[in-house]
């Protein structure tokens, strides 16, 4: 094995392990059940990452950010924030941030439509409409409903209020109707880094949805997890005067709760 | 006849077990209560976890040292308004019968003390109005007593142009542009590498069977 021999291993080894990461659009809120004796607030973070890992990646204002209650669609993009958050490695990104006051008790379902994001080590663009929500005041009616985005999870397991260790299941939706056979990346937010993964597909969980488009997952730890159903668009995006692919993710987030 | 009897017997007993069993979940549901301020008025709104709206219930207004206040009943919509007590803060208790019963206490802040929100016009009965003047009223900027919201606000309103800038500025050259840099560059050189022990391995063979 001469020079060039090494070299080229290496400069493979580096282009490949630089892809394992997967992309997940984020909305964190900071509480994802307010009960009448809490606060009245919460805060919310959006920033695109890959959160198990913690490493960041810059965000863009987003196309459209909100929230529905009741079946009414209220615009938040005006109470966003730009902020800079560090990732593990020290690096710091562009992120945003939003508090919102409840008034109602109901089920809030905040959204996200981010700008979509150029990646050149895939050479597509991706686009993650995402999903969290946030009961307030114990009025559960509502969990399950649609919002008619172009991909969706429309959960089956209501989205907050999990155990650890609780299944979870949802129905992958494009444009409306539901995907069979589509993957969806499942993550943990490694948020402080504890977690270690002991091999490379540790990082990202993978199942894919049955005939009905309904995938299932286990959550194994307390915090915050991402489901994100991956799809391209049929239609392509221009870059530098050149048409790419547009992978469009449908995400949801939801967070377990240790039984104690 | 006399075969059928105990058939007939059970069905009328699985009936009633089937009816008992249905009304149960709704028991099983816990009785919710939340209150809010608006303008003068405060309004009282009872609910079942599932939605159901906690009709005709009653509902006790008492003061901290335990006084009644005001009371009613919920309407259909499961709601109570009453006039703001002039008070420092109240219990909200409320009845739904058959041991559901629940409480919200409202502080001296909450009520408001005079400083209401003033743009918000009185939300009339119907569930679906009442919605829409919630999220107007959410829409509207903070006026009720919450200090700490609204300097934060207005300080982020302030900086916001500086904070701007900063991010712009720090984006420009992003890490991940960098490092994206740098893995075309490691991309190119394997590549070349790759053509280079090739041609080289290509080269070597002849010269050691020789």
């Amino acid at each position: 094995m001469n020079f060039y021999h090494k070299l080229s291993v290496l400069a493979i080894t580096l282009a490949i392990s630089s892809n394992v990461a997967a992309h997940f659009q984020m909305i964190i809120p900071s509480d994802d059940m307010v009960m009448q004796t809490e606060p009245r607030s919460v805060d919310l973070q959006l920033q695109f990452w890959h959160p198990f890992e913690g490493i960041g990646m810059p965000m863009e204002k987003p196309v459209r950010y909100g929230v529905v209650v009741a079946g009414v669609t209220q615009d938040l993009l005006p109470t966003l924030k730009t902020v800079k958050i560090k990732d593990r490695q020290g690096h710091p990104f562009a992120a945003f941030q939003s508090r919102y006051t409840f008034k109602r008790p109901g089920n809030h379902l905040f959204f996200v439509e981010p700008k979509p994001y150029w990646e050149p080590a895939e050479e597509r663009f991706i686009v993650h409409y995402t999903k969290v929500m946030v009961n307030a005041f114990g009025m559960e009616e509502g969990w399950d409903k649609e919002l008619g985005l172009k991909t969706e999870i429309v959960p089956l397991t209501r989205p907050y209020g999990l155990w650890t260790n609780n299944v979870f299941q949802g129905v992958v939706k494009l444009n409306g109707k539901p995907v069979p056979n589509s993957e969806v990346e499942v993550e943990y937010y490694n948020q402080d880094g504890v977690i270690k993964a002991p091999a490379d597909p540790m990082i990202t969980q993978v199942v894919k949805t049955d005939a009905n488009g309904v995938f299932t997952y286990a959550m194994p730890k307390a915090g915050w997890w991402a489901f994100a159903a991956l799809n391209e668009d049929s239609k392509k995006m221009k870059h530098d005067g050149k048409e790419y692919p547009v992978e469009i993710g449908a995400l949801l987030w939801v967070r377990t709760h240790d039984m104690k | 006849m006399k075969m059928d009897m105990p058939l007939n017997r059970s069905l009328v007993l699985a009936v009633m077990l089937a009816v008992l069993g249905v009304s149960q979940p709704a028991l099983a549901h816990k009785l919710n209560l939340f209150a809010y301020a608006e303008g003068d008025m405060v309004s009282v709104e009872g609910y079942f976890a599932d939605g159901k709206k906690a009709q005709n219930s009653a509902v006790k207004v008492v003061d901290s040292g335990g006084a009644l206040l005001v009371e009613g009943v919920t309407d259909d919509e499961g709601m109570y308004r009453f006039k703001t007590p002039q008070q420092g803060s109240i219990n909200i208790i409320l009845n739904a019968g058959m041991g559901h019963q629940s409480e919200f206490l409202m502080s001296a802040t909450e009520l408001g003390n005079g400083i209401a929100p003033r743009s918000v016009s009185t939300p009339v009965v119907t569930g679906a109005e009442t919605d829409q003047a919630a999220m107007d009223m959410a829409a509207a900027p903070a006026m009720g007593g919450d200090v700490e919201a609204v300097v934060h606000r207005a300080v982020n309103e302030a900086i916001k142009p500086l904070v701007r800038e900063l991010a712009e500025s720090r984006q420009k050259a992003s890490i991940s542009d960098l490092v994206g840099a740098v893995g075309y560059i490691f991309g190119l050189m394997g590549l070349f590498a790759f053509y280079k022990a090739r041609q080289i391995g290509g080269k070597e063979k002849p010269t050691e069977k020789g």
